[in-house]
């Protein structure tokens, strides 16, 4: 009985969510194999402009929006900009196929916007790695047959995308001259940043959220692009693949392509290192991901999966690093788009940190039971993708704390941590002792490892039974001491009893399953200490 | 010479290519290796600077003092290039970081690593780590560390410990990488936790044949990772996994060092000899690269380093390998070739 009034409170509390109270939001997932397609192809083969043009419609008109399609939600007369992700080209040593949205995908959601909806003007907008041509610098910049080019003028050629060739100024003008009362353009978000009076970058604070969520970063002023601000209808059309520091990168994590370069670069560097370097919070890029998406969230995404990249974003250099999964994604909420890619690629969703954060922000739901997915059966599509080397998933944040250990645990002052990492004599000040302790559900018995990351020294006991005595003085690392574990269903509890070293008493824990990968056991949920 | 014009035209290749890309911060990715011979009498780098030679050079074949060892190890160092300061086992700056140096048991005759190479190492990275683990775990049992080791402790500035891989705790953990060994599918294996818990490891080997595997550097150490108290003495119980090359290379992957020093005093090829070089260098498998061509192995024909490559652990092309002090024919002697070579 008990578990079960867990699980219904934990599903009580996913479901506590604005969008899942009306209707569920709905996702459109269509293989290739798909069988209402005109033609349908392997997922293990090469396709045809005419199939993914197909897969892309198809998925829209599963993904429909609340408002009953995507032509439906977008006003008449109104500025679409729809942003894909092409963050390098392939001049750079870092890209190779999988890396950027697939141009056949991008060019079916722009002829299905122009052709279907009565947008005003549709922009393509995009921020990559590489200066535009007419920029004076020296440095950075992508040369083809001996001349500058960038995202808009670079020949692809015909082998890049199978069925697709040219450039992206040639398929604007293919679509523009089919829809001559629309103005279709391109826009560098590299060079848009929003700017005074005065020419000077301006930072902008990043908006709050209906539930008065504001910024997750420690700085909460961004700078931000005139486009991303002004334009009436947002659709994100990312690649899925794997991120070296935030696990997945899909709807979401394409926003860091709105961040611009000329403000966020630094000499010599044409990428967004200040922008890592301003709004990094706790070794995760999650929290400027969400912020700069909470400036415009996305209307509407549609996600390229045909072709996406394991292990890290960018070319690793060796020859598996590929996944062809021949899919594609659409829906409304980003937040569950994202999750679904993260099912896809076999990741816990629990583990990508974003996708909390903006689910706090009421961007989406991260529930999956609050999802309609249409079209294909992701639990058939579902695959393992390789993680980062170093990677692990979100370590619990709600914590029992107290500086007097002895003292019974009812007493404990309960915390949440916005970080992986307790800091332990931060939040209770100097002393020679604290304890903190955490529970955790087991839907049943599980067998996993225990990962650690200390500073100090601590004893460990999991359902009153001790399980380690470690010391740690060395540099702090998350899931540094690993253990096997053996957890019983329903509630478990941790309690770390930890001593200080020089003043330092850090803690982080995560529970993965047997292949110990860094991903978070299934079923298995850290409890709200006030619940 | 001619590899090192080869490289500087590979440098400068892509400003003319086709498609390129334009970078103000020009920094070259090519791997770089110190390699340093007791006669080395300076060089000149492909920028044409200048490289100094030794203080006191000696032939390679000669009875070298410490001085003289420490000379070389601090060169090579010096040379062997620095991965990003996240890696980097010789970042600017001070470190908190746990350092395990692993190194090798000798065996019978067959010399193992030098306590005086890693003594030099020591005193080159005791300001970057707060603590240093001197580790190593033969297949056979350990009979303590002698004295010659002991005073790495004492000389040290570090807090240096040992460890006897052997018989430390252990975890069955599995490899994040798809396995070589035929018959461990799942890939996991029982490791040392020293190895699990540690930040870094630099690998300091002496330079060996070995007859399954042809040369024996660095990450023939990792045979050590596996304790014998699981596997036995000898680890019998491990080799029943798959091949030698298979299993050491499904070890080196679970936690891959980020430097690398080879060489010594002593030298096996099948009988111990002198053989004065240091290779030494934060990309691990290009210096078994240059020490494998200093030993007259092609290190593309090398088992193991294949299997590294394969999954991403580094390269194993000479020509890509960017040698700094001697070249690789400088220092050449040819070692004895098993059937692997």
């Amino acid at each position: 009985m008990i578990i079960q009034r867990r699980e219904f409170l934990l599903a009580a509390s996913a479901a506590a969510l604005p969008l899942s109270a009306a209707r569920k939001t709905r996702l459109g997932l269509v293989c290739s194999r798909h069988p209402k397609l005109a033609r349908t192809a392997s997922p293990e083969d090469p396709l045809e402009m005419a199939i993914v043009r197909d897969m892309v419609r198809k998925a829209i008109e599963y993904g429909a929006p609340a408002a009953g399609s995507l032509e439906a939600k977008i006003k008449p007369g109104s500025w679409v900009v729809i942003k894909p992700n092409i963050v390098q080209l392939r001049p750079s040593s870092g890209y190779r196929t999988g890396d950027i949205t697939d141009f056949r995908v991008l060019e079916a959601v722009l002829e299905y916007v122009a052709e279907k909806s009565k947008a005003g003007r549709i922009t393509v907008a995009e921020g990559g790695s590489y200066r535009r041509v007419k920029d004076p610098a020296k440095d950075n910049h992508a040369i083809q047959d001996g001349t500058p080019v960038d995202a808009l003028s670079f020949d692809w050629g015909p082998k890049e995308f199978e069925g697709w060739g040219g450039t992206l100024a040639g398929m604007l003008a293919r679509v523009s001259g089919r829809h001559p009362g629309k103005q279709i353009d391109y826009i560098d978000l590299s060079y848009d940043a929003v700017r005074d009076p005065a020419g000077k970058f301006l930072r902008l604070e990043v908006p709050r959220s209906p539930n008065g969520i504001g910024a997750f970063s420690a700085r909460p002023d961004y700078y931000v692009t005139n486009t991303i601000r002004n334009c009436d209808f947002l659709i994100s059309v990312p690649v899925m693949k794997v991120h070296l520091m935030c696990g997945i990168t899909a709807c979401l994590k394409n926003y860091v392509g709105t961040a611009p370069r000329e403000a966020y670069g630094r000499p010599g560097i044409f990428s967004n290192v200040d922008l890592h370097g301003q709004h990094e919070t706790g070794g995760r890029i999650d929290s400027f991901i969400v912020d700069l998406a909470a400036f415009h969230p996305p209307d509407y995404c549609v996600v390229d999966a045909i072709r996406g990249l394991q292990r890290q974003e960018h070319n690793n250099h060796r020859d598996d690093q590929l996944i062809r999964s021949n899919m594609i994604i659409a829906g409304e909420d980003p937040v569950a788009a994202d999750t679904l890619c993260s099912q896809l690629m076999g990741f816990n969703p629990w583990d990508i940190e974003m996708l909390h954060m903006a689910q706090r922000r009421m961007m989406g739901t991260m529930d999956l039971n609050q999802v309609e997915v249409v079209g294909d059966d992701p639990g058939l599509l579902s695959r393992h993708w390789d993680r980062p080397g170093r990677w692990y998933g979100r370590c619990n944040r709600q914590w029992l704390i107290t500086a007097n250990p002895d003292s019974p645990i009812e007493a404990w002052k309960a915390v949440e941590s916005p970080e992986d990492t307790l800091d332990v004599a931060k939040l209770l000040g100097r002393g020679n002792q604290y304890a903190v302790a955490a529970r955790v559900n087991s839907r049943g018995r599980l067998k996993g490892y225990l990962w650690t990351g200390l500073r100090g020294t601590a004893t460990t006991t999991l359902n009153g039974q001790q399980i380690a005595k470690e010391h740690v003085d060395t540099s702090f690392r998350i899931g540094q001491l690993q253990q096997p574990i053996e957890l019983k269903p329903g509630d478990n509890q941790l309690v770390y009893r930890i001593s200080p070293v020089d003043g330092k008493a850090l803690l982080s824990v995560l529970i993965t399953g047997q292949r110990n990968d860094g991903d978070t056991a299934e079923g298995l949920r850290w409890l709200s200490q006030s619940s | 010479v001619l590899r090192r014009k080869f490289l500087t035209t590979f440098a400068a290749a892509p400003l003319i290519a086709e498609e390129s890309f334009t970078a103000s911060a020009t920094r070259d990715r090519t791997p770089q290796v110190g390699l340093i011979g007791s006669h080395f009498k300076g060089s000149d780098e492909m920028d044409g600077n200048r490289i100094p030679g030794l203080k006191n050079p000696a032939a390679l074949n000669a009875e070298l003092g410490p001085e003289q060892w420490d000379a070389m190890v601090t060169k090579a160092m010096d040379l062997g290039g620095r991965r990003r300061r996240r890696d980097s086992i010789r970042p600017d700056g001070e470190s908190e970081d746990w350092l395990v140096i692993l190194v090798r048991s000798g065996n019978g005759d067959e010399p193992g690593t030098d306590p005086g190479i890693v003594n030099s190492a020591v005193r080159q990275v005791a300001q970057r780590a707060k603590r240093i683990t001197i580790a190593r775990g033969g297949d056979a049992r350990m009979e303590g560390w002698t004295p010659d080791w002991r005073q790495i402790a004492s000389q040290s500035r570090s807090r240096v410990d040992f460890v006897d891989l052997n018989t430390d705790r252990w975890l069955e953990a599995p490899s994040l990488e798809r396995p070589f060994a035929r018959n461990n599918p799942s890939g996991k294996y029982s490791i040392a936790r020293t190895i699990l818990e540690c930040d870094r490891i630099m690998v300091v080997a002496p330079m060996a044949i070995h007859p399954e595997l042809g040369p024996a550097l660095g990450a023939w150490n990792y045979w050590g990772i596996a304790p014998g108290a699981v596997y036995g003495y000898p680890k019998n119980k491990l080799r029943a996994l798959g091949g030698v090359e298979d299993l050491l290379a499904d070890l080196y992957l679970h936690k891959p060092p980020t430097y690398v020093v080879l060489g010594g005093p002593w030298a096996w090829n099948g009988k111990k000899i002198r053989h004065n070089v240091i290779a030494a260098g934060a990309n691990p498998t290009a210096v078994e690269t240059a020490a494998s061509a200093a030993m007259g192995f092609d290190a593309a024909k090398v088992g193991y380093l294949e299997k590294l490559v394969r999954r991403g652990a580094g390269i194993n092309d000479i020509w890509s390998v960017w040698t700094r002090g001697h070249e690789t024919d400088e220092v050449l002697r040819d070692f004895r070739k098993g059937s692997q070579s």
